[in-house]
């Protein structure tokens, strides 16, 4: 690869870039599309030149991401500077509401500073100081502070007491703050300032004013502060085109930058508010302005409670034009866009001019292999530097000098094929040996301009050679007919016959041997060129051409041709021996027919005179003898004459045979006749017996049946009795598990007359207990008998104990009976009970009878029931075998239908024969034998 | 089932008026009453606590012990000679007796209860009582068709079997 570029650089020395490669570079892609051979169905992109996508490749990667990162940063710049403006306007709300906050808590602590001040709760000052004085106090107040309007007390009756200079008040009694203070007690700010702003414009704070000693509400002090003075507080905050708005507890706005708006509805001035004052945070949020319809962010402060002051429920609003608000946001928005567009164009045009310089070298390189294509081969491309394109560019241009080479071979080749193939038609125009040589040497002297052409033909020891046919320029030695003493090696024969051709440039200066030497020289020849010539592939002759004149180079091309040449002579001759051969055949086969044919005759003669003479054996007469002569036809006569010899032997014998033969037949015959009526007696017999045959497989079947009936029923007594038994095994289950449960009732009631024992000595007891019972109460009534009248009573309980007693061993004696009946009763049951176990045992003995019984039938059942499947097996063997002897019965019948047909038909045969044996005797009488 | 023939007839009986006397089954048949004011007590004694004495007269049983006190123990009916317990009873019904002198204990068939008898129904003893029992009779009375022997305490008290230690 290296030297290749090397040499490239060599042989086409460039000279640097002063010198441009001369392709047109205006309309590179013009040509080739209009050129290029369009390959169908291709995408758009594919169809463009390299130079556009280079470029559009090249410009996508340079701007893509400028423009992404610009969008992006735009983005978050954007979403950062919105927020920052739209906090500021957000702090900016809560500042003022918080200002105008502290602002009325001040006010709050003046009022009840004011309410406190000695001159009005101390009843002792109140009475040395002097009215005028007083409210000296008060005016000095609304001078210094210069934010009330005024500073008035009143009595509790509403009757103003004291006042800052200005016009007399009236009863205040009616009026709201009085009111609320009044009944309240306490300190009061009015909130809902909105609904005032037509009369006065101005906030209410009132207070109670306590006596100092009692701490009884003595008077109530006010002050009045008129709206003016709120908005100068809150001025501050118009700037950057910013107007506030704050609304009261009803939700109406007292508050204002623009004038008109005081007393509207908060929410109807900035649609969407209510959601905000429902959610009760701080927040912002656009709007569209109803009035002036243009779009406004609006901040949005909820109400501000502080330690110390009542919660007045103000709600402050801000607005700001959106124009006006979100400028900065715009002005770098115009400056993102402006920077990323300019870098963009920028890295786009730097993008193009690389792409564009790259892809120069290969559309020159394209341009060049284009014009190859269309044959112009002697284009070449300017090779610069040593990199891949100008490696690319050197191979282009072997690549077309390779190819010019390959063309003017090709061409060369094609005209000489064609001489070649002149040659060769000329030289097969002949089918003469010598023809054939003749021509091919004039033909060869003339195409390779050569001065003498010959051939030379082997002798057959390959020690010498005639010299057959020449081809020579007048005025050089003629060699016809000479015979040249060359012997051959025994390699060189080898080589030859292999087809090699041997070509000498110079004979003076070639490897020769001195005989050859000697040869070539008496011809004169200083150059020649050898090629053998071969016939059904052996070497022949040699094919010589000779340079007289001056030594000669022999190209390849030459001593291509001269080796073709020499085997297309090898095929004429070939051809031309097969035509002599066939020749030859054709004379030998005419010759070989005339012979056949004049032994035919000789042997048609011989045959006449032989049939001639045994033309008597034709009508029978054996006695006939033909001469026996020399050659093939009298082997025949004496052939014929031991045929005849032997055929009178035998038709002698045939007679004999024949007279025989008659007589055996007709005592055949008669036997064969008895022999047919005797089968057909046979097989009458047997088909009788069939009959009885069939008739006893019909009553043996008749017999199975019974069986199967007799083996069904005794089956069903089995079942039976064996379900029987299992009956009776249940009963003998029943009837054990009655007894005992007669056994457990026995017991039980045994346990019954225990127990009524146990009752019976219980009872005795009792009667005892009665019995003492009676005693002690006679002996109570005697202590009361004792004791005199006044146990009167007592004597009579006791003898009423007494009849008690009495009584209870009256019914202990029933109870006695009772028992007595039970204990009876009990043990006569316990007696049936013994007779019942006695009962149910003999139960199960007869149970037990019975089932042995059942099981004896059973068994017999069981018996009755083999004995009878073995009747059944045994008719159906029987069955079987009649089937059996049936079947052969049948057969029999058959055969002896059979041998009758036989006998009758070896009957006729018999006859046939007879006739045929007369026949026979007939013709055999008419041969003469002696 | 039979039905019971018991009811507690808890009715009083009718307010009791005369004197009050025990009635007791002297022997078999034989209903007899004592004064009440002369009966001190009446007791059921098993045999075991009666402690027989040798060379008495058939009628004294034994001995037995009540309260502190030796008491002799009589067979009443074979004393009046018109019968006598069973041989060997399980139980003895006692009644004991007292009087100015002594107290005695005499064995009964069965103690029956208390009853009150006016004086004016209380008879003089039929004639046809045995006469070696008019000592010891004070009368008798006639209920529900049964003569009542009314014994006199006193004359058995008094008796020669007794009095003859």
């Amino acid at each position: 690869m290296v030297d290749q570029i090397n040499t490239a650089k060599n042989s086409a020395p460039v000279s640097s870039s002063s010198q441009l490669p001369s392709i047109d570079l205006a309309s590179p892609i013009a040509d080739s599309a209009n050129r290029a051979p369009k390959p169908n169905r291709v995408s758009g992109f594919r169809r463009t030149s390299l130079r556009t996508k280079a470029t559009a490749i090249a410009l996508a990667i340079g701007t893509l991401p400028v423009l992404g990162i610009g969008a992006i940063s735009y983005y978050f710049a954007d979403k950062a500077v919105k927020e920052q403006i739209v906090t500021m306007q957000q702090s900016s709300a809560v500042g003022l509401s918080d200002k105008l906050n502290r602002f009325m808590l001040d006010r709050y602590g003046d009022v009840q500073v004011l309410a406190r001040l000695p001159v009005l709760n101390n009843a002792k000052l109140k009475e040395v100081i002097s009215v005028e004085e007083k409210q000296a106090v008060l005016t000095q107040v609304v001078d210094t502070y210069n934010i009330y309007e005024s500073v008035a007390v009143m009595d509790l009756d509403g009757n103003p007491i004291l006042q800052s200079k200005g016009e007399k008040l009236p009863n205040q009694r009616d009026k709201a703050y009085f009111q609320a203070v009044f009944r309240g007690d306490s300190p009061y700010i009015e909130r809902n300032v909105a609904s005032s702003l037509e009369k006065d414009a101005a906030v209410y704070i009132a207070a109670p004013v306590r006596d100092s000693v009692t701490g009884k509400t003595i008077a109530i002090v006010r002050t009045v502060i008129p709206l003016q003075r709120l908005e100068d507080v809150i001025q501050d905050f118009q700037t950057y085109g910013r107007d506030y708005d704050v609304a009261d507890s009803t939700g109406k706005l007292f508050l204002a930058t623009n004038k008109k708006h005081l007393g509207e509805e908060g929410r109807s001035r900035f649609p969407g508010l209510d959601r905000l004052q429902s959610n009760r945070a701080i927040d912002s949020f656009v709007t569209v302005d109803p009035t002036s319809n243009a779009e406004a962010l609006v901040s949005y402060a909820p109400p501000m409670n502080l330690e110390g002051l009542p919660s007045l429920d103000w709600e402050v609003m801000l607005a700001s034009d959106t124009a006006t608000a979100f400028a900065p946001q715009r002005g770098l928005a115009v400056t993102l866009a402006v920077g990323t567009w300019l870098t963009t164009l920028l890295v786009g045009a730097i993008a193009a001019a690389i792409a564009r310089r790259a892809t120069r070298p290969v559309l020159e390189a394209t341009e060049a292999v284009e014009k190859l294509g269309q044959g112009a081969l002697t284009t070449r491309i300017k090779v610069v530097g040593d990199d891949e394109l100008a490696s690319l560019g050197f191979n282009i241009n072997q690549m077309a000098e390779q190819l010019q080479n390959l063309l003017q071979r090709q061409s060369d080749h094609a005209m000489r094929t064609q001489l070649l193939s002149n040659i060769i038609v000329n030289v097969r125009k002949s089918l003469n040996f010598d023809d054939i040589l003749q021509t091919s040497v004039s033909e060869v002297r003339e195409f390779l301009k050569v001065d003498r052409v010959v051939i030379y033909r082997f002798h057959d020891d390959w020690l010498s050679g005639t010299i057959t046919a020449e081809s020579v320029v007048p005025g050089w030695v003629k060699a016809l007919g000479k015979i040249v003493d060359d012997p051959l090696a025994l390699g060189d024969v080898d080589r030859y016959r292999t087809g090699q051709v041997w070509a000498v440039e110079d004979v003076q200066n070639a490897d020769l041997t001195l005989c050859h030497c000697e040869i070539l020289e008496r011809l004169e020849v200083k150059a020649n060129i050898v090629a053998p010539i071969l016939r059904n592939q052996e070497l022949i002759g040699l094919i010589c051409a000779h340079q007289c004149a001056n030594t000669r180079k022999w190209t390849p091309e030459e001593i291509d041709f001269f080796t073709q040449l020499a085997t297309q002579i090898g095929f004429a001759l070939d051809q031309a021996s097969l035509l002599e051969q066939a020749n030859e055949s054709r004379q030998q086969a005419e010759d070989l027919s005339e012979e056949r044919r004049q032994q035919k005759e000789d042997l048609q003669f011989q045959l006449l005179n032989l049939l001639g003479e045994v033309e008597g054996a034709v009508h029978g007469d054996l006695t006939v003898r033909a001469d026996v002569t020399a050659g093939e036809i009298g082997t025949v006569a004496d052939f014929f004459n031991s045929i005849v010899e032997s055929l009178r032997q035998i038709v002698t014998q045939v007679k004999q045979a024949a007279t025989q033969v008659n007589d055996a037949l007709g005592s055949d015959e008669q036997s064969v006749r008895t022999l047919s009526e005797q089968a057909t007696q046979q097989a009458e017999e047997t088909t009788r017996t069939l009959n009885s045959v069939e008739a006893m497989v019909r009553s043996i079947q008749a017999v199975s049946d019974s069986a199967l009936q007799a083996a069904d029923v005794a089956r069903t007594a089995s079942e039976t009795a064996a379900e029987g038994g299992m009956a009776m095994d249940l009963t003998v289950h029943n009837i054990l598990s009655l007894r005992e449960t007669i056994g457990e009732t026995a017991k039980k009631v045994k346990r019954l007359g225990e127990s009524s024992q146990q009752i019976s000595r219980v009872v005795s007891l009792i009667n005892q207990i009665a019995l003492q019972t009676n005693l002690l109460a006679i002996n109570a009534g005697i202590e009361a008998a004792r004791a005199g009248e006044e146990s009167q009573g007592f004597a009579v309980v006791a003898e009423e104990v007494g009849e008690l007693a009495a009584r209870s061993a009256a019914a202990t004696r029933e109870i006695e009976q009772i028992v007595a009946t039970i204990q009876r009763e009990t043990s006569e049951v316990v007696d049936a009970m013994e007779a019942g176990t006695t009962q149910v045992v003999e139960g199960t003995r007869l149970v037990g009878n019975a089932k042995q019984s059942l099981e004896q039938i059973l068994a017999v059942s069981l018996q009755i029931d083999d004995l009878v499947r073995s009747i059944s097996d045994a008719t159906v063997s029987q069955v079987e075998t009649s089937q059996a002897v049936t079947s052969l019965m049948q057969d029999v019948v058959e055969v002896a239908g059979r041998t009758s047909n036989s006998s009758l038909q070896v009957s006729r045969s018999l006859r046939q024969t007879v006739e045929v044996a007369r026949e026979l005797q007939f013709s055999v009488e008419t041969f003469k034998v002696n | 089932m039979v039905s019971s023939s018991l009811t507690l007839t808890s009715t009083r009986s009718p307010k009791a008026t005369g004197d009050a006397y025990l009635k007791f089954e002297l022997g078999r048949g034989i209903q007899a009453i004592f004064l009440m004011k002369q009966v001190q007590e009446v007791l059921v004694l098993p045999p075991h606590r009666l402690t027989a004495m040798p060379n008495m007269s058939a009628c004294l049983l034994g001995l037995t012990n009540r309260r502190s006190r030796v008491l002799w123990v009589m067979d009443l009916a074979k004393m009046l000679e018109i019968g006598a317990l069973d041989p060997s009873p399980q139980q003895y019904d006692l009644v004991i007796l007292r009087t100015h002198t002594m107290s005695v204990a005499v064995a009964v068939r069965q103690v029956e209860g208390i009853l009150w008898v006016a004086p004016e129904t209380l008879q003089p003893p039929p004639l046809h009582i045995a006469t070696n029992l008019i000592p010891y009779l004070r009368g008798c009375m006639v209920q529900s068709q049964d003569i009542l022997l009314a014994l006199d305490a006193e004359a058995i008290v008094q008796s020669p079997v007794l009095q003859g230690h």
